[in-house]
């Protein structure tokens, strides 16, 4: 082991500029990937809390024509008869707002509804307990909010808290003073839970009879939407994000190989005197590895530095173990993919092809048998002939051959061999066989082997 | 009677130059242990190829090489590259030195990558460069030397795990007279000595002299030794 890493450092010595080149490369690759899947993440949070939000509080929605008001008592069917809310019975407004803690739905009242709950001071909100509860919202204290087409904010006092029945509930109750406020579209929300389910049912049924012609959301509806937007936010993430590991493989990968040509001497020699095909490999484990944990390093220090000045700015990014986690294992899996390359050029080659610059065949494959052109041997082969075939281009014969017409073979002896795609691939046509080379010819590059008859055999 | 410790059998390598040549050509040898042997020819008569499949540099497309009766056809990569660590010591013709280490440390890799620790290693390496006059020369690198010692420390390296065989290729190639005579009369110390047994590729006829047999190539075969 001693002796590897030795050997490692000579080599991040000798090609130091290409190694430095592939860490800066890995360097900037993490800090970009961590700085966008913390900031992708701030955003997914604050989609993700809006969304579960409205899985909360929403069950439906319903948008009201323009100023239109709530009628004084929207008398529901079924047993939703039996418990009128006091919020269905008043004259009101319906709006949504932004708060620190999501999007909530509000209830403004008009001055002469007729409203039977509680009653805010003008200026007070009045909170619904079991949404406080759920939301983590305070029962006392300022609460900022803003209108969420306008922008406009205003900072309510929270005047107390009311109690609804579960099937209802709107976020707050307001004064009029909201006033100038009120858009054009409304929200009725309402809570539910699994006993209260016929009864939403009841409210929808109401609430389109209502209104027949205003679009309603259930907010089912509206939680697959969220989701979708989040799941296609993040898809097109994960596709950038392949990418970039995509690149960063090459980028390593070529710095790899751009080393592995630069030293392919001194690898020769290392060969000659007996560095063992296993231990070049971990060799280049090493170097690429060391690389690469210096890259990782660089990326996490570089986001760390880049996201405190963007927080200085005002754009909110958290780095989080996680993300330094699922960073690790792609740049392993890069590092892995790019030393794969030249390291197995390395273990393969023998001396003499690093030392003089001859084609490394990176696959070997052995052939038995004629792939194509199978029909004109028909006869043979069904006598139990081997034929093969080698590759002919242009009337030129690729490869050798080691047999001619009458020489005897044995199973398992070499017979031919072909390089292919520049040297990268390497095939062995082997015998399977004993016979003799009954035909051989370079124009089609056929070879074929004819058994040895029984009583050759036996004598 | 000494005993055959390298045999090839029925050895091919063929390079392709547009059409099939042949530059070791069905080649049958043996090498007696503690012999000193020479391959003499032309240029191009694959004397050099030879001698890199003899030192498993390269591997032949047929036949076969047997070193103290292990077939090399049977050695795996990793195999073979041990018995090049452990038994084969390969002198280049043009040094083949690490540039970055110095002239011991260079010595010293064999004996590193066989697990020799590291003060009998340098002890040794020392002890070789001592022996090939350059015991002066030990920290320095292979630029600041002459060809000639380069030469002599790819020797020592050659020589530093003790192998079986040396093989040489061209070893006096390049140097000058005076050198040229220290490194034959070092190795013909060696080999009368120390009973190593030699194969080198030479046109230099004051290493024939001393040669137990001469092996002359032409056209990728034997032709006589």
């Amino acid at each position: 082991m001693n002796k590897m890493l030795r050997l490692a450092r000579q080599r991040l010595q000798t090609d130091w500029k290409i190694y430095l080149a592939a860490l800066l490369l890995t360097g900037l690759t993490c800090s970009a990937f961590l700085l966008y899947q913390s900031y992708m993440e701030q955003v997914g949070l604050s989609y993700g809390r809006r969304t579960s939000e409205l899985y909360l509080i929403a069950d439906f929605q319903v948008e009201l024509k323009a100023d239109q008001l709530l009628p004084a008592a929207v008398q529901p069917t079924g047993a939703w008869r039996t418990r009128p809310t006091p919020e269905l019975k008043a004259t009101a407004h319906a709006l949504r707002l932004n708060s620190p803690y999501g999007q909530l739905s509000v209830l403004a009242l008009q001055p002469a509804a007729n409203y039977q709950g509680p009653l805010p001071q003008p200026g007070q909100v009045l909170v619904n307990e079991r949404l406080a509860a759920g939301l983590g919202l305070p029962t006392s204290g300022g609460l900022p909010l803003a209108d969420i087409h306008t922008g406009k904010e205003i900072t309510l006092q929270i005047g107390g808290s009311f109690n609804s029945s579960s099937a209802t509930g709107h976020v707050l109750i307001l004064y009029q003073d909201l006033q100038p406020l009120l858009t054009n579209s409304g929200f009725n929300v309402f809570l539910y839970d699994a006993v209260e389910q016929l009864k939403l049912q009841s409210a929808l049924d109401a609430l389109n009879r209502f209104y027949p012609d205003s679009l309603i959301i259930t907010s089912q509806q509206a939680q697959l939407v969220a989701q979708q937007a989040v799941r296609d936010t993040y898809q097109g993430f994960g596709n950038l994000v392949l990418l970039v590991f995509v690149f960063l493989t090459l980028g390593v990968l070529t710095a790899l190989l751009l080393s592995f040509i630069d030293s392919k001497r001194e690898l020769s020699v290392l060969k000659s005197i007996g560095l063992m095909p296993k231990e070049l490999w971990g060799l280049f484990l090493i170097a690429g590895l060391a690389t690469a944990i210096g890259g990782f390093l660089l990326g996490v220090g570089l986001s760390y530095v880049a996201s405190k000045i963007m927080a200085a700015r005002g754009v909110l990014i958290a780095l989080a173990p996680r993300h330094i986690l699922s960073l690790s294992w792609r740049v392993v899996l890069a590092y892995v993919l790019a030393i794969a390359v030249p390291a197995g050029l390395a273990r393969r080659a023998t001396v003499n092809q690093l030392l003089y610059d001859q084609p490394i065949p990176l696959f070997s494959s052995k052939v038995t048998t004629l792939k194509r052109h199978r029909r004109l041997f028909d006869e043979e082969l069904a006598q139990g002939w081997q034929v093969v075939q080698l590759p002919v281009i242009d009337g030129v014969l690729e490869g050798f051959v080691f047999k001619k017409e009458g020489d005897r073979v044995k199973v398992g002896e070499v017979l031919a061999f072909s390089p292919g795609w520049w040297g990268l691939t390497y095939t062995e046509y082997v015998a399977i066989i004993d016979g003799e080379v009954a035909l051989w010819r370079e124009d089609s590059g056929i070879l074929a082997i004819k058994p040895k008859t029984s009583s050759e055999a036996a004598h | 009677m000494s005993q055959v410790i390298m045999e090839t059998i029925n050895l091919n390598k063929a390079f392709s130059l547009g059409e099939t040549i042949y530059a070791v050509n069905n080649v049958n040898l043996q090498i007696m242990a503690g012999s000193m042997n020479v391959i003499v020819g032309p240029s191009g008569s694959g004397k050099s190829t030879l001698l890199s499949l003899l030192g498993g540099l390269d591997r032949p497309m047929s036949g076969d090489i047997l070193l103290e009766g292990q077939s090399y056809r049977e050695l795996n990569e990793d195999r073979l590259a041990l018995l090049r660590r452990h038994k084969l010591g390969y002198v280049f013709q043009f040094f083949n030195l690490i540039p970055h280490l110095t002239a011991l440390e260079n010595v010293m890799l064999p004996m590193q990558f066989a697990n020799v620790p590291n003060k009998a290693a340098k002890d040794r390496g020392l002890e070789l460069l001592e022996r090939v006059g350059l015991q002066k020369r030990s920290h320095h690198l292979p630029l600041q030397l002459s060809g000639g010692e380069q030469q002599r420390v790819a020797i020592a390296r050659a020589l530093a795990n003790r192998p079986a065989v040396i093989l040489a290729d061209e070893p006096t190639g390049n140097l000058d007279t005076k050198t040229r005579d220290g490194i034959v009369a070092l190795f013909q110390e060696l080999n009368q000595q120390e009973g190593q047994t030699f194969v080198m590729v030479t046109h230099d006829p004051s290493l024939s002299k001393f040669a137990d047999k001469v092996i002359t190539m032409r056209d990728g075969m034997v032709v006589s030794q």
